[in-house]
């Protein structure tokens, strides 16, 4: 009698050792704002904010001491007004000079004005090792309001596992320009769910095999039964995917409305026309403005900027992209990366300015 | 108001290609009043693009007066012709008591509603922001709007609309005509053409598979096409390949009707819409070649009818299927317009690029079963593939679907074997994008062959359907 009940509680405390963890939370007093928020108050132990940027940073002292081998989970419970944001959490450990990307994790948040645990898998950055000193933390990536209740990074468990594929699963796969090109559907764990159906369907019908095999005494009717039951738990998971596809397209639909509903024609395009330089649609309506009709711009913009460099086609025509010919040049730097070299200085005199290193020349007559 | 002219611009091609169904189809109830309504949009859009064109290749301005001059002309005759003939859709025929209709009929009409509301909604919702659409072709729409002509003066630098000046210019145009029907440039309602089309395949895919199969289980079949996410965000986007989608798949199923039930309407509208596929994007003349090669081996090995016929009926359909693009690149060549580089075949460097093949055995491996997102449609069609080898259940239409559908991944293979287009492959541009063109038969060949596999019932085979004429 003894032995089982030695082996039941042993097993309870196994099961209950592997599904509980130890976390180390980040106390609100060690945030403050670095920068693109606002009115930053702790009201009953939460962090209340207003974000007015694209990347709305907070950002702890730099004495923070996370030990990263044992700390492999992030969660973070918060809320916003807006619905399906995208936040990042950038980390700086002992000997970094600062943040970069590479050391940096994306999370998603759920619709708006509930407070929900967003889970991140830090194990799958290589670079989470060693001792983290320092955090930083986008909640949202726009304008907005947020709650963040707290900030906690966990031991791994089995059920954080099983609660971190759950999300996983459940992932939005946000419509980005490249979306054009493909979708790639839910992963867990980095791998396709494809891979798992497939795999599911591949033991069920083995063990439907197993099981007419034996029932029937041979293989003689498998091919006129098992076909159909295939194609049946086939279906079943096509149908379960459907549904999971059907709360992105919802979570698109959210999204488009939150941004595009009750909006001008003109506001609609301004939107459309985004990225880190989101002004870049009024900048164009300044030189649609002021350029006469039918005539021809060369335009001078940040490296890598092909994007923009369409966008004023679009936007400009009837007035002509022209280079060789350009009456006009359009220069759009806001964040002053462009070299001087860059910009024509002799025989161009300056022609309309918007500020903030946005303007336009135009070539002197006789040129 | 401009409502009222959005609809308009929709109507008018969708009577001209109404008009030309019913010239087609003058004699027999061949499609339904909501199917010929579908052909209508694609064949009517194609139809007064064509027009447009040639009005522009004229030099002749390209506005509201000068195509509905033209259309009066070109359709006058034909139309007086055959005005007693021509049938107002009788949508009261369509008689379906509503209590007959089962709960999950209703579930799955839903489900489809909501798929195409839903993608309305995106589409309608915000102006055009995919890069090709405003790189090259809402760009094109605009220039012609504005220029009132195909813009073919090199002077400037916008020659034919600038952007991918060597792509047929089928939907752009069709957004130049409802700019001039609106009366003014508007990015944000010419996106309405494209959630047409879903609707549009949708009914012909219905309709389509209700020749063959129950009304439950076509809507079904149409539910399952719905739950392809990429097709659906496409349809809400302003790239071509969708309408590429719509008339490959259409055409192709025409034929394959025709196949079955030996209507020649069916094998006329095939090629009007393998022609306009033709129309509407570089890869549609691959597309429209498949076709084309599917209606000869059907006529060289399986047609009943005699040689004399048949030759006929190859010629007319050869003919009607390469006015589309014959008339594009003479075009081209008149007025210089340069050939894509990225899309050139070097058979000369074939053994040179051996080394792509594995690579893009594994990129289709990937994208079809794992990362494309296709549901699991690939997966399903694969094991029916098997199921119906094994018990050797396999229809002649289901044969040529099959076919049609390697024949494209071929295709589209031997372009990213042999041309720059597999730098496109590598950096995941254009492969799914590809695969879109054919799911829909994917789709169609699960859905007609499942039966046969699950029940042990022969295929709908060739000759078998009782509307045989």
């Amino acid at each position: 009698m003894r032995f089982p009940a030695l082996f039941i509680s042993t097993l309870i405390f196994a099961i209950a050792i592997s599904f509980s963890s130890y976390c180390e939370e980040v106390a609100v007093r060690e945030w403050s704002p670095y920068s693109g928020i606002e009115g930053l108050i702790t009201k009953d132990n939460a962090l209340i904010m207003r974000s007015t940027s694209q990347m709305p940073l907070l950002i702890t002292k730099d004495n923070i001491f996370i030990n990263a081998s044992r700390f492999k989970v992030l969660e973070i419970r918060m809320k916003s007004n807006k619905s399906y944001m995208a936040g990042r959490l950038f980390f700086r450990r002992i000997g970094d000079p600062g943040f970069n990307y590479l050391n940096s994790f994306e999370f998603q948040t759920g619709l708006n004005n509930t407070y929900r645990k967003y889970l991140v898998d830090l194990g799958r950055n290589p670079n989470w090792f060693g001792t983290v000193t320092q955090i930083m933390l986008s909640p949202i990536n726009g304008e907005g309001s947020v709650d963040i209740e707290s900030i906690k990074f966990l031991e791994p468990s089995i059920w954080l596992t099983a609660r971190i594929f759950w999300q996983e699963f459940f992932t939005f796969e946000r419509p980005l320009p490249r979306t054009i090109n493909f979708i790639y559907g839910p992963r867990i764990n980095g791998i396709s769910i494809n891979t798992y159906i497939y795999s599911l369907i591949l033991f069920i019908s083995l063990a439907m095999i197993a099981f007419y095999w034996n029932k029937l005494g041979g293989p003689g009717k498998l091919l006129t039964i098992l076909p159909s039951k295939i194609i049946m738990i086939c279906f079943i998971f096509w149908l379960l995917l459907d549904a999971r596809t059907a709360i992105d397209q919802f979570r698109s639909a959210v999204i488009d409305r939150q941004t595009f509903g009750g909006k001008s024609l003109e506001e609609k395009q301004a939107l459309s026309t985004n990225g880190v330089y989101y002004d870049f649609y009024h900048y164009l309506k300044f030189c649609g403005e002021k350029i006469p009709s039918g005539s021809r711009y060369s335009l001078i913009v940040p490296p890598n900027s092909t994007y923009f460099l369409e966008k004023s086609r679009y936007y400009l025509y009837p007035t002509y992209e022209n280079t060789m010919e350009a009456e006009y040049v359009l220069v759009y730097d806001p964040q002053k990366t462009i070299k001087s070299d860059e910009i024509p200085g002799k025989g161009y005199n300056k022609y309309a300015d918007l500020g903030n290193n946005r303007y336009i020349l135009k070539r002197a007559a006789g040129l | 108001m401009m409502i009222l002219k959005l609809l308009s611009a929709f109507i008018f091609p969708t009577l001209l290609g109404y008009l030309l169904v019913e010239l087609i189809a003058s004699k027999e109830d061949t499609f339904k009043p909501f199917e010929k309504l579908a052909i209508s949009y694609g064949a009517g859009i194609g139809l007064l693009t064509f027009i447009m064109f040639l009005i522009g290749a004229f030099k002749i301005p390209i506005n509201l007066s000068s195509i509905l001059i033209v259309c009066a002309v070109l359709f006058a005759y034909p139309f007086v012709m055959v005005a007693r003939k021509i049938r107002v859709p009788r949508f009261s025929a369509i008689s379906i008591d509503l209590k007959d209709i089962k709960w999950y009929e209703w579930a799955l009409f839903s489900l489809i509603s909501l798929r195409v509301i839903y993608s309305y909604f995106i589409a309608m919702i915000k102006p055009v922001e995919d890069v090709d659409a405003f790189a090259s072709w809402s760009l094109k729409a605009k220039v012609f709007f504005v220029e009132q002509g195909l813009s073919l003066g090199k002077t400037h630098g916008y020659f034919l609309g600038i952007g991918h000046i060597y792509y047929p210019i089928n939907i752009p145009l069709f957004e130049t005509w409802i700019f001039n029907v609106l009366g003014t440039w508007n990015d944000l309602l010419i996106k309405a053409i494209f959630p047409t089309f879903l609707l549009a395949l949708i009914v012909i895919f219905y309709y389509s598979m209700k020749r063959i199969s129950s009304r439950a289980f076509s809507l079904f079949s149409t539910y399952l096409l719905t739950t392809l996410p990429f097709l659906i965000y496409h349809s809400a986007t302003t790239y071509m390949d969708f309408p590429l989608t719509f008339y490959f798949f259409s055409s192709f199923i025409y034929l394959i009707i025709y196949m079955r039930s030996g209507n020649r309407s069916c094998l006329i509208i095939s090629s009007l819409l393998a022609g306009i596929c033709a129309w509407t994007k570089n890869e549609g003349v691959m597309l429209a070649l498949i076709t084309l090669l599917a209606a000869f081996v059907y006529f060289g090995y399986f047609d009943k009818n005699d040689n004399r016929i048949k030759a006929s009926l190859s010629v007319i359909y050869a003919a009607i299927l390469l006015f589309f693009p014959a008339s594009w690149s003479i075009f081209k060549i008149i007025y210089g317009v340069p050939s894509p580089k990225d899309q050139v075949l070097y058979f000369s460097k074939m053994f040179e690029y051996a080394d792509r093949i594995p690579v893009i055995i594994i990129f289709y491996f990937q994208k079809a079963l794992f990362y494309g997102h296709w549901n699991l449609a690939w997966f399903v069609f694969i094991l029916v593939l098997i199921f119906s080898l094994i018990k050797g259940k396999f229809s002649l239409e289901n044969t040529f679907i099959v076919g049609a559908i390697l024949l494209c991944m071929g295709g589209y293979g031997i372009e990213y074997y042999l041309s720059k287009s597999y730098d496109f492959l590598i950096y995941g541009m254009t492969l799914n994008r590809n695969f879109l063109t054919f799911m829909p038969l994917v789709i169609y060949y699960i859905c007609s062959a499942i039966p046969a596999v699950i029940r042990n019932v022969p295929e709908r085979s060739l000759n078998v359907g009782s509307d045989r004429r």
